[in-house]
């Protein structure tokens, strides 16, 4: 490594350190009860959610790699990173409001009124899509430079069997693809706040804590939760590299 | 490589200084603001007008749903380009203010924050304003209301939603109609007292199947939009804002007047309530919203007054939106004096 990518390295970490971690210290204060609770709810839902992208998200990066019309598909993956995230919120809104405008209260309407919108079903719904272009784009960057699949289609390996060994061999990508994606999840706000945005996640959390309790209970929430996502990410890091 | 590291320390320890100046609570806003306004009682101030050089360019807000309307009319009224406006909940406004993010205006449908408004040029009202239900079918009474889903604006955050607790629990007490279930389903209690009720609310609210809790009216009228729901509450010049014209419907009822209007999905009706339920005065009653948090210790209490609209102008520019406001025709947007 050289002296220059040591030093933008340092510098950039730096920068962040002190604008999101060491200056609003000035401000804090303890953040607000139901810390505990959306924590796990949101390492939950977005480990599931995560889990639940890489394969799809794998899947794509293949088809796309044939270039033409299976490109379009990872351009499709891209919707939730190009739109504003509140956008997608009123967008998953729509669409599952098209039930109620079809058969009015039928039991799919109702299913979706009860089940779905601001529903924990409905909060993994919108971690897993917003997941999903984190899991595609590093899956894409992964096999430009691996010729696992080609391998395992070498011996015979097709369908659900070569995903996931094609996942298994890309050891470092599926770590980084599951890592980042449940961390996605922490970060996820406009979404949620349209589409679902009960039981709180630790956004809609940490924006509640901000607008009922204030700037200093908000960054005591923000810095617990990025404590607490931090050292669990890493930790699982570390025990799946092993 | 020490060379290196020296000026990546230097120049953090310049940032360091220059953003715990930039953030200090005593920095003035970045605005051109001579002295201060006290706010406390500052309805209506006024100033003078803002010289005409400075109506120009674009001019920067936070605007609840309810006002953007008038506020972009007004800001246009006075040679200013709109875009820097952003709707914006009246808490959320306030909280970004006061933080350090100042805009040119910022605008409230909830008068009682014009006391936490600090620095402000003028603070300017914009009138009172009434109640309503929207409903995508007509309803007969509004115990019919049991049988729909609807959205409530979540009390925490939108001054709405305690004012629509509030009437829910008068329409109880004078024996129009209980309503009450639903909002008990999401832990929501109510308590008479001496002078009037007492409206507790959790400072975390669940989404039930006939009642989603959402953020905003914003986020609520999305739910209504797209079918999610059968009926909302809004402020009548929220409604208004959407660019929709209510005509009259029916006769006049004793609770409510009747509109229909149109929007995505088709005819959409409209029950401005009457008064007391309209908020447009003080309600008779005391009425307390208190909010709890899940320690069950109140964060917050605040007396549920009538609805009346105001507009802060941090800036030069600001004054010059405020002052178009001031000959602007406010009752064609729902605005009373």
């Amino acid at each position: 490594m050289t002296d220059a990518v040591k030093a933008v390295a340092a510098s950039t970490a730096a920068l962040l350190a002190l604008l999101l971690l060491a200056l609003p210290l000035v401000f804090l204060s303890a953040p607000p009860p139901g810390f505990v609770e959306s924590f796990l709810f949101t390492a939950a839902a977005s480990a599931a959610a995560a889990g639940g992208s890489l394969l799809p998200g794998l899947a794509v990066a293949m088809a796309a790699r044939r270039g033409g019309a299976w490109g379009a598909l990872g351009m499709v993956l891209y919707v939730p990173a190009l739109v504003p995230p509140t956008s997608v919120g009123v967008l998953l809104l729509a669409a599952f409001s098209t039930p109620r405008l079809l058969c009015g209260d039928c039991p799919l309407s109702q299913f979706v009124s009860a089940w779905v919108v601001n529903q924990p079903l409905g909060v993994l719904l919108a971690m897993w899509v917003m997941a999903l272009p984190v899991a595609y784009s590093i899956y894409d960057g992964a096999l430009r430079e691996e010729r696992a699949e080609a391998f395992f289609r070498s011996l015979g390996f097709s369908g659900l069997r070569l995903l996931v060994l094609t996942a298994m061999s890309l050891r470092e990508a599926t770590l980084s693809a599951a890592l980042f994606a449940w961390l996605r999840g922490f970060g996820e706000l406009g979404v949620l706040l349209v589409f679902a945005n009960y039981p709180y996640a630790a956004s809609i959390y940490i924006y509640n804590a901000w607008l009922i309790y204030g700037v200093g209970p908000a960054i005591g929430a923000s810095l617990a939760v990025v404590a607490a996502a931090l050292a669990v990410g890493y930790a699982a890091r570390r025990w799946l590299s092993r | 490589m020490r060379r290196a590291y020296l000026t990546v320390v230097v120049a953090v320890a310049l940032l360091a200084l220059f953003s715990l100046l930039a953030m200090s609570p005593s920095a003035p806003p970045p605005s051109s603001v001579t002295t201060p306004v006290p706010t406390s009682a500052a309805t209506g101030q006024t100033r003078p007008p803002a010289q005409t050089a400075a109506c120009s360019g674009s001019v920067t807000g936070y605007v609840a749903p309810t006002l953007v309307r008038v506020v972009k009319d007004a800001a246009r009224e006075a040679g200013l380009s709109v875009e820097g406006i952003q709707s914006v909940g009246s808490v959320e406004g306030l909280r970004r203010i006061q933080q350090g993010s100042v805009p040119d205006v910022y605008a409230s449908v909830d008068i009682e924050l014009a006391a936490d408004v600090k620095g402000a040029r003028q603070i300017y009202s914009l009138g009172r304003f009434k109640l309503a239900l929207a409903c995508a079918r007509p309803i007969a009474s509004v115990g019919d209301l049991r049988e729909a889903k609807t959205a409530l604006a979540d009390p925490n955050k939108a001054p709405i939603g305690y004012r629509e607790l509030a009437v829910v629990y008068m329409l109880k007490r004078s024996g129009v109609a209980d309503l009450t279930a639903r909002y008990e389903a999401l832990g929501i209690r109510f308590a008479d007292t001496a002078g009037g009720f007492n409206v507790t609310v959790p400072t975390v609210l669940a989404s039930t199947a006939d009642t989603k809790v959402v953020p905003n009216l914003d986020v609520s009228w999305s739910m209504f939009e797209t079918g999610q729901v059968d009926c909302v509450f809004a402020h009548l010049p929220f409604i208004l804002g959407k660019d929709m014209e209510l005509k009259p419907v029916g006769a006049s009822a004793e609770l409510w007047e009747v509109y229909v209007g149109n929007y995505s999905r088709g005819q959409f009706y409209v029950y401005v309530f009457k008064p007391p339920y309209d908020f447009f005065q003080d309600p008779p009653l005391a009425i307390y919203a208190n909010f709890v948090d899940p320690s069950g210790k109140v964060v917050k209490a605040v007396r549920v007054g009538h609805f009346e609209a105001f507009v802060a102008s941090f800036t030069a520019r600001g004054d010059c939106v405020v002052e178009a406001l001031k000959k602007m025709d406010l009752a064609k947007y729902g605005f009373f004096k």
